[in-house]
This record gives C-alpha cells, structure tokens and sequence, in this order.
C-alpha cells in the first residue's frame, strides 16, 4: 500500500528517533549512508515497540522500504551494496530539530562555498546586466538562492557551535571530573573534542568570515563584495543593496564565533597542558625504564641506576636525608648527643633483660634431626650410594632422576635431582672421567608440571 | 623579625630533609591553608639565607612555593632524591595510564587511591624501576611513599585516605613539564 510522501513525513516527525538513530549511525560512521541491515534493524525495533496495533501497521506500511523509495525519502536503494541513501533535505531537517546532531561546516565545505562564489563571479563578468537578458536572469536567481543558503548554512553552524561550546563547557566546569575515574575520561575525551571542534570548525569559519585573511584566493565576503559592485555599475543598485545585506548578515556571526573561540581557548590551553605533563611523564618514565633494564646484567656492580643519573637531572639536588639531618642535630650546641643517647639504650636494654625470664633452650631442640630437608638428604644420599649406577653413564642427571623417582616414590621433587647428582660426583667423581655437552636447546626432564633444563654430564671409566 | 619558635621548629624540619610548603593540608575542616612556616621564611628571606649560611646550608626556594636546605659543599649523596624522583614518576604514570586527569594528583579533594597503587605495583615494570632505586625490596609501596614523601612533606594524606602532592611535590612535574616543553 502506497502511503503519499506528505503522510510518511509526519510519521517520520512523529517518530524522530528513527532518523535520529539512522543519523547517529551516519555520523559515528563518517559516512552519508547506512546499509541496508541497519536500516531493517531500525525500523524492527520501531514497530516492535509500537505497542498499539493499529499505530505498528500503519507503521509497517509507511516505513516499509519500497514505499520510502517511491516517495523519494529515500534517494537511493543499492541492493548490490546492500545501502540506502536519504534524501540530503530531510536528514537536514531532522538535524534542524536537533541541535546536537546539527553538522558543523568543516574546511572542504567553506572552500566549496568560496568556489561557488568565485564561479557566480566569473559567470557575472561577461553578462549584459538586461531584465530581458534570459542567462542574466539565472544567474541572478542563482546567485541569491546561494546568498540565501550560504547566510542559512553560517547562521546554523554558529548556533551549533554555540551550543557544542556550552555544552562542552557546561561539563568541563565541573570539579566531579577529578574524583571519579570515569568522569576522568569523560573529561579527557572533552578536552580532545573542543581541540577538534576549535581546529575543524572554528578557526575555518573565522577565516572563512575574514575579509583578509585569505591569501592566495580571494576571500569569500571580499567576493560577494566584488558581485554587489558589479550590479552597481551595471545600474542595478537595489540588487547591490540586497547582496551587501546578505554580506552584513554573514559577517555578524564573526563576533559570535570569536567568543566562542575564546570560550574554548581556556580548555584548549588546558588540553594542552594536560598534554605536555603526561608526555613529560612518560618521557622520564621511559627513561627510567631504560635504565633500570640496563641494570638487568650478570654483573651485580650495576645493580642500581644512582650512577646512571645526570646529576643535573636531580630536582630535589642536595635534599638531606634522613641520617645525616640526625647527625647534624645530634652535634648541634657542641653536644655529642649520640653518647647520651647510647646510654639511654644500654641502660633500657638491661633494663630490658633483668625484667624478662629467659627462654630455656635445650640441645635437643636446636638438633635439626627433625628437619625433613636434612631427613631427605640423608635418604637421597643412601639412595644414590646404593645404586647401581656404573660407567658407561650417558645422561648422569636422567639415571640418578628415574633412580630417585623409583625410590621415593609420591615423596619425589624434580629438585631431588640436584642434590643426588651432587652426591653421585662427590662419591665417584674423582675415578670417573665427566665429559659435560653444551647443546642449543638444553636438555629438559619434567615432572608434575616442574621443568629441569640441564647441559648433560656424561661419565666414562 | 624572624620569630624565635618558628625558626626553631623550622630548623629541625628542614635539617632532617623536610620541605617547608607555600600551603599546608589541614585533615580536620579537608582544607588547604597559609603555611605559617612559609611565611615566616618567605618574610624574613635574607636573614634566613643568612643564617643557614653560617651554618654551611643553602636555603632553597623553588617555584610554585616550597623552601629545603642543602648542604654548601655539596657532600650529600644523590640516592635519596633520585629515589624521591623515582617513586614520584611511577606514581604519576600511574595516575595517567590509569586514565585519572593528572589534576586528580594535585587537588586536595580528590588524590589517589593506595589500592590504584597497589594494583600497579603488581606490574613487573614498575617494580623493576623501583627495585634498581632500592625502593619496594622488602618494603610496600605504602611503606615508601611514608618514608620518602610524606615524612618530607612532598605528598600528604587527604580526609578520603588519599595521596596528594604538596607544592614541593606538584613542583617537580611542573619542572618535568617545563623541560619537556624546552627540549621540544
């Protein structure tokens, strides 16, 4: 069922977050359409929340694709890209109700304004200035329909930046920023999007509304300037009236615009700052990580980084530390207050003992028999002295490992290894010839997730 | 006119390593106010310098307001500042990698929490720098901002149980900051 287009655009203004949600889309995405998916997704969602019957069908019919399309609400259907493009008019429309998804104009789209401009010019200069002149008569319409637009264009991109500045403002004022981590960020984020919005948008309308700034080009005003001298001479005062107040009316958003320059270059300086300390931070951070892993050596004379340090990078240089100011305090009025004190500690500490009992300790106590790694030990030892473990011995740590494994058993520690080698060499080790191999990867014994990497010791008679 | 108790008080705290700050942190009322210490120095400033002259001292006064001693022949060794800086640098990386604004270190109402510095002391990057400063071996990270920081006065505790940065303290990265910017 065909709904007229009138029809379907009240029912889009009825639910504008339909297109505000497709217009976020487009925005976030930097693009000017949307595919297809989310364009199906949009409007299910839509007509899933319509809870009256009647209002979802009526819905269906109007937002069904192909009736967007028949009534140029939608521009174009690329089924092979699987996109929808809106018509350019009424997304501006729903931006025009919304002054948050309102569209700043950025520096290609100023240029393109100039250019139009410089091309109404240049269309201008050969025409015969005649009301029966056919091409006079177009180039006029023409001319004032892009004074009209371009007036349009300037007035809603300063009341979107007045409103982006205050909305910015508005959260950047407030000191909750500092207490919450997540306000932290959102703070941060702001910052970065005032350095955006002064850089994209301010400074390229302020150049755009300034009469001389624009060097190579001619500016845009001093054109429109030039187009309204031009029907002057050629007798048409009233049009040359009409067009300087066309100029006038963009041109008076100049002061608007520098007060919101100003407005932003408070937190522009703060975006800066914020910037600079945590590049300086993380510059001597790096740096002082690049010393400390320098200091990763085998040789354990450089195992702090105080040598390392530029004496002239020292901020505090020469602050006292804690000893020496009590050695100075302890000299002070030709006193050396350490004797007194020293005595006051003896005396304490005999104090100390006579008023405490002793505690009594026996030999049998400090016996470290119970000790289960000297228990251990010996049972390692007895083990491997019991062995019968002769020469030839190819790989002596995996012989005394799957020795030791057998023999204790639940109570075996990779570990073990190492002591029983140990005991093997100090029992055998001056009659046998040990060869020891170097090899690239080291050989490897596992066991309960313990990983032993050793170079291999071979014994020979 | 120097004052007699002031410059007593201020000599121990000063002899013993201590900065004297523009402002000081007042847990009670969590406000900050006028140092009378500062003042007392910062009034009578040439007859302090004078006197710790005599006694073999620099007086030092940085920007944004903090004052310290150091010795006139130089003979104090550079580990504790080094360690000073070292502490205060991971503590700021900290602070900024974590994403709080760096203003969160310097506003007395806000300041980090020990739990942020504890969980990043989890991390084998900053332990390592700490370690080659002979920080955090055998102490924590508590234990060295106490030792280091707060018994000079370079950071203080606010009423929330945060770490701030004093003047001293907030003037070292606005030092950092400065010679960032110079060195381009």
């Amino acid at each position: 069922m065909y709904i007229a287009l009138d029809r379907t655009l009240i029912l889009l203004i009825e639910h504008k977050d339909v297109m505000y949600r497709l217009i976020d889309y487009m925005d976030l995405h930097q693009r000017k359409d949307v595919p297809t998916e989310v364009f199906f997704n949009c409007i299910k969602d839509k007509i899933t929340s319509v809870k009256a019957k009647n209002d979802a069908e009526r819905l269906n019919e109007a937002f069904d694709l192909g009736n967007l399309v028949k009534t140029g609400v939608i521009s174009e259907h690329n089924k092979s890209r699987g996109i929808v493009a809106f018509q350019p008019a009424i997304v501006e429309i729903f931006r025009l109700f919304d002054k948050e998804r309102m569209r700043g104009l950025k520096k290609a789209e100023f240029e393109n304004i100039r250019i139009q401009l410089e091309n109404a010019f240049e269309q201008h200069q050969p025409l015969t200035f005649d009301d029966d002149n056919i091409q006079f008569q177009e180039q006029k319409n023409h001319l004032f329909d892009l004074l009209r637009q371009i007036n349009s264009q300037v007035q809603n991109n300063s009341a979107h930046l007045q409103h982006e500045a205050d909305r910015l403002s508005k959260h950047l004022d407030h000191d909750s920023a500092l207490l919450s981590l997540h306000e932290s960020k959102q703070h941060q984020e702001m910052l970065v999007q005032v350095k955006n919005i002064y850089d994209r948008e301010i400074i390229p309308m302020l150049e755009f509304l300034n009469e001389k700034e624009y060097s190579k080009t001619k500016p845009p005003l001093t054109l429109i300037d030039n187009i309204g001298k031009l029907y002057a001479i050629r007798g048409y005062e009233d049009d040359s009236y009409y067009i300087g107040q066309y100029k006038l009316s963009i041109l008076s958003h100049y002061k608007v615009v520098e007060k919101i320059k100003q407005t932003l270059q408070r937190y522009l300086h703060q975006e800066r700052e914020h910037r600079l300390t945590y590049n300086a931070i993380e510059q001597a951070y790096l740096n002082l990580l690049e010393l400390a892993q320098k200091t990763f050596t085998e040789n354990l004379k450089d195992k702090y980084i105080f040598k390392a340090i530029d004496p002239q990078e020292i901020y505090y240089q020469g602050l006292k530390s804690h000893s020496s100011g009590q050695d100075a305090l302890i000299e002070w009025q030709d006193r050396n207050h350490v004797v007194y004190f020293n005595e006051y500690l003896i005396d304490k500490q005999a104090k100390q003992r006579s008023d405490t009992s002793a505690p009594i300790t026996t030999f049998s106590e400090k016996n470290t028999a119970h000790d289960p790694h000297n228990a251990i030990k010996r049972k390692i030892k007895m083990i491997v002295d019991k062995a019968n473990i002769s020469p030839p011995i190819d790989d002596l740590y995996l012989v005394v490992h799957d020795v030791l494994m057998e023999e204790l058993g639940q109570e075996y520690h990779l570990k073990y290894v190492l002591y029983g080698v140990s005991c093997f060499k100090q029992k055998h080790g001056r009659r046998l010839k040990l060869q020891i191999s170097f090899e690239q990867p080291q050989r490897q014994i596992r066991h309960n997730s313990y990983v032993l990497e050793y170079n291999k010791r071979e014994f020979s008679a | 006119m120097i004052s007699k108790e002031l410059s007593q008080k201020l000599y121990a705290d000063l002899i013993h390593g201590k900065t004297v700050n523009k402002q000081s942190y007042l847990i009670k009322t969590n406000e900050l106010v006028e140092n009378p210490f500062y003042n007392e120095v910062f009034n009578n400033l040439d007859e302090y310098k004078a006197l710790y002259e005599n006694i073999s001292f620099e007086l030092v006064h940085k920007h944004p307001g903090f004052f310290y001693v150091r010795s006139l022949n130089g003979d104090e060794a550079n580990e504790t500042t080094i360690k000073i800086q070292a502490l205060l640098i991971v503590i700021g990386r900290i602070v900024t990698e974590k994403g709080y604004l760096f203003d969160t270190l310097t506003d007395y109402r806000a300041g980090i929490k020990l739990e942020d510095l504890n969980a990043a002391m989890e991390e084998e990057r900053y332990t390592d720098i700490l370690h080659t400063c002979k920080l955090c071996v055998g102490k924590n990270i508590e234990a060295e901002i106490k030792n280091n920081l707060i018994s000079r006065e370079l950071m203080f505790i606010n009423s929330r149980g945060h770490y701030v940065l004093s003047n001293a303290g907030q003037s070292f990265f606005s030092a950092l900051k400065d010679g960032y910017e110079r060195d381009g």
